[in-house]
């Protein structure tokens, strides 16, 4: 299994092995820039490359 | 090696088949010495529409804050994806439209100094080169539900 985040310019800016990690990743740079949650997307494919699930979106954290 | 074959042997993988990971940051940049064939998904249904253009620019090109293991590798900052076969990239345009609406067929022709890794996903190639030689190399645009 892989776990790529692309952005929507369609570049990969990071990929893991790890679903955990990639959803993390994900989180901190949403967290770091809320206004790019719409722009960044988890991809998770097989072993083949195949897409079984996705684009992902991380939901920025409310402002309390 | 034939046409738009790129060896995964000699590349650097760890066990998962995951080229890059933010503990993995050292990757192959292989010369592109014989023609390739790759496909990216591009903003635009021909050579000359300006979003073709701009879909051939990394994310530094673009002047975008390095994200992910891009704050510690300059050269996914400065690659572009591409992917080894049609399908893959138009599935995953199919899924996130914003990616863009078309996938061009790039042959990547040597003496322009490209050069391509096995990154991410089994299919998944970063490609660093000159957009202007990028475009120039498209040798079809198709829109990503035309298979």
């Amino acid at each position: 299994m892989n776990y790529s985040l692309f952005a929507s310019t369609g570049n990969m800016i990071d990929s893991f092995d790890d679903e955990a990690e990639a959803r993390a990743a994900l989180q901190r740079i949403v967290a770091l820039e809320p206004e790019s949650a719409d722009e960044i997307a988890l991809f998770i494919s097989d072993d083949a490359g195949a897409v079984i699930e996705g684009p992902i979106h991380a939901v920025p954290a409310a402002v309390s | 090696m034939g046409r738009g074959s790129v060896p995964v042997t000699d590349t650097i993988r760890d066990r998962s088949g995951s080229g890059v990971s933010a503990s993995d940051l050292d990757l192959l940049a292989r010369h592109i010495a014989e023609p390739v064939d790759l496909f990216r998904i591009v903003k635009g249904a021909t050579r000359g529409a300006p979003g073709v253009l701009g879909s051939l620019r990394s994310n530094y090109e673009r002047d975008a804050t390095p994200r992910g293991v891009e704050r510690e590798s300059v050269l996914l900052h400065l690659g572009l994806s591409m992917f080894v076969t049609f399908d893959a990239a138009a599935d995953r345009a199919l899924r996130w439209p914003a990616l863009g609406t078309h996938i061009a067929l790039v042959r990547l022709e040597p003496g322009c100094g490209f050069h391509v890794a096995e990154t991410g996903a089994l299919v998944h190639r970063t490609v660093w080169g000159r957009p202007l030689q990028l475009l120039a190399c498209i040798a079809d645009i198709l829109p990503v539900g035309a298979t």
